[in-house]
């Protein structure tokens, strides 16, 4: 094997040793369950409160199981009409309304919320061990880019594990407090979503890694992962609003380099929409990770 | 002769400060050469550059004569103990030593085999699946020095070695430095003069980023013409008959009154200022313990550093 990959693989697999060891892990973990647990919780509450209140307004007894009303209302004509009219693609529509309403909370949940978990928890990485001349021990027995892909592979092979955690958390909570059964196609839709949900995050992961080549400091790093992180949540929607010919198709550049901006074709069941996802998930990582490491390269450590 | 470094005109800056200015080294292979200087001088910056970790803003440094240090083409031939370094302290010290060998390119099996040894070196085996943060600092600072044993490599720079090491640990260093002495090239930054002058044969004296003196210890404790004559008993003034029967002699009395640096010119040998002095002093009722040759290192610079520099 070429020796700058075994570098790489070797300071991936330390990496992720020492996360374990550190309790950095444990601690990434304990966070995700606990948001993905508490948010579950809150979302079944909510569904069994709306479908309490449905079953009285049309005098029945409420059913047992939680979401078994949403269910029979997603299958209803009036509500698919509904759906279609508000994504304006009877392909998404149909997709959205053949999901379990938990597997629906997750993938909106991880899409919308997981990435500001990333950028929090993965922006200091590299910043930490410049900060505290750990690299010394590195750097002159391998690369730059062995250490900062290495690195990398490591946080997102622990967010793998994170959000897979977090995923399993998610269908016991629901299934606890929804009192309903785990189904093969409920797994095979939730496993299907986690595995989208960490491509997304990648893109995030690219930014978060940009920021902790770009600083010094574990907290300045931390700070200007969240600043890009807001920079493109605002500059999503405005970009997408702005068109128009001559200068104005410059907006079009923030469309693209928000990880946002391709956030919807992971909601398609199709394999060419979520290969077209997921090359731009990963395409933008490694854009944001190859902008932090320009300056890495050259920085005194 | 063949250079293990060769540095030439070496400029470092930090914003407007000036670190190295000219930075002259050439290190002979096998050579163990110590670098002295004040706080500040550039030791630890001219470590940095050579194992790549700083980048230099002029001048050359070539590495085993393949040309400026890069981790892949230097694989393996030169690692460095960096001075103030934080090591994981979650990690275990074997794991770790291990860890460190593979990416300096051995297979598992030398990385563990390296790993023992240097372990055994640093009287650390006994510890060697402790996780870091137990450790004491003088234990982090022997596993810190410990790592740049790993494998085989042909320069080793060593920033401050002993610096929090118990005088056991310090002794023990100095054994492992002077037994790698024409196996392996090393450079050494110290305060501690004593010990340079104990385990290197080259030395250089750095003044504010500049190689001010490089040279052979050997040279270098001769061209002071110098002897220590270590007194039995406590001497308060030098007898009048002894500064008369001698004038060109220097003589200089210790504080403490047990030692007496006695300097001569260039015309005259040891042998020659002993065949004389010596029987005078004897005569003079001063009782000798010891007859030194030369001055120590630290005398040497701080008279090198007076007399050349300020």
């Amino acid at each position: 094997m070429n020796r700058e990959l075994t570098d790489t693989f070797l300071v991936a697999r330390h990496d992720v040793q020492d996360s374990m060891r550190s309790r950095r892990l444990i601690v990434w973990i304990l966070l995700y369950v606990c948001v993905a647990v508490g948010a579950t919780f809150i979302f079944s509450r909510v569904l069994r409160t709306i479908e309490t209140h449905i079953a009285r307004t049309i005098a029945v007894e409420p059913t047992k199981e939680t979401g078994q009303v949403v269910s029979s209302i997603q299958q209803s004509d009036s509500v698919r009409r509904m759906v279609d009219d508000m994504v304006d693609d009877k392909q998404l529509a149909n997709q959205i309304l053949n999901l379990h309403p938990l597997v629906i909370f997750y993938a909106w949940f991880s899409f919308a919320f997981m990435p500001f978990l990333v950028i929090i928890i993965s922006s200091d990485t590299i910043a930490r061990d410049v900060n505290t001349r750990n690299v010394r021990y590195h750097l002159f027995r391998t690369s730059r880019p062995a250490y900062a892909v290495g690195k990398g592979i490591s946080s997102a092979l622990v967010l793998l594990i994170a959000l897979t955690i977090s995923a399993i958390a998610t269908v016991v909570t629901g299934m606890l407090t929804m009192h309903s059964a785990i189904t093969i196609p409920l797994l095979t839709d939730l496993l299907s979503f986690l595995v989208k949900c960490w491509l997304f995050n990648l893109s995030f992961l690219g930014i978060a890694l940009m920021a902790s080549q770009l600083r010094r400091s574990p907290m300045q790093a931390q700070f200007l992962g969240l600043g890009v992180f807001f920079l493109l949540l605002i500059l999503h929607p405005v970009s997408a609003s702005q068109t128009g010919p001559g200068l104005a198709r410059l907006w079009q550049l923030g469309v693209i380099i928000s990880p946002y901006s391709h956030v919807n074709d992971f909601w398609y069941p199709d394999i060419t929409r979520f290969l077209k996802a997921a090359v731009w998930s990963l395409g933008l990582g490694f854009m944001y990770f190859f902008l932090g490491y320009i300056r890495f390269s050259r920085r005194d450590l | 002769m063949q250079f293990a470094l060769d540095i030439q005109n070496l400029k470092k800056k930090y914003c407007k400060h000036i670190a190295l200015k000219n930075l002259n080294l050439q290190v002979p292979k096998g050579a163990i050469m110590g670098l002295v200087g004040p706080n500040g001088s550039g030791k630890t910056t001219t470590f940095a550059i050579i194992a790549g970790l700083l980048s230099s803003d002029g001048g050359t440094v070539n590495v085993s004569g393949r040309g400026p240090f890069h981790p892949v083409h230097h694989k393996g031939l030169l690692t460095l103990l960096p001075q103030d370094a934080y090591i994981p302290g979650h990690s275990r010290v074997r794991e770790t030593l291990v860890f460190y060998g593979k990416l300096q390119g051995l297979s598992t099996q030398d990385a563990s085999f390296s790993a023992d040894r240097v372990l055994e070196l640093v009287d650390l085996t006994d510890r060697a699946q402790s996780p870091i943060s137990s450790l004491s600092h003088g234990m982090i600072r022997r596993i810190a020095a410990a790592q740049a044993f790993i494998g085989n490599p042909e320069i080793v720079l060593l920033d401050e070695p002993t610096s929090g090491l118990d005088p056991h640990q310090v002794a023990r260093i100095r054994d492992i430095i002077i037994n790698l002495r024409g196996k392996q090239t090393l450079v050494i930054s110290s305060h501690v003069l004593s010990e340079i002058e104990a385990a290197c044969d080259h030395i250089a004296f750095i003044e504010e980023g500049v190689t001010v003196r490089q040279d052979t210890m050997a040279h270098v404790m001769q061209t002071q013409r110098q002897i220590s004559v270590i007194l039995a008993n406590t001497l308060e003034t030098i007898p009048d008959d002894i500064l008369q029967s001698f004038p060109d002699i220097t003589f200089n009395l210790s504080e403490n009154g047990l030692c007496l640096q006695v300097g001569f010119t260039e015309s005259a040998s040891t042998a020659i200022i002993n065949r004389a002095l010596l029987p005078a002093l004897l005569n003079a009722g001063i009782d000798i313990e010891e007859v030194r040759r030369g001055s120590n290192l630290e005398a040497i610079y701080l008279e090198d550093r007076k007399n050349n520099y300020h």
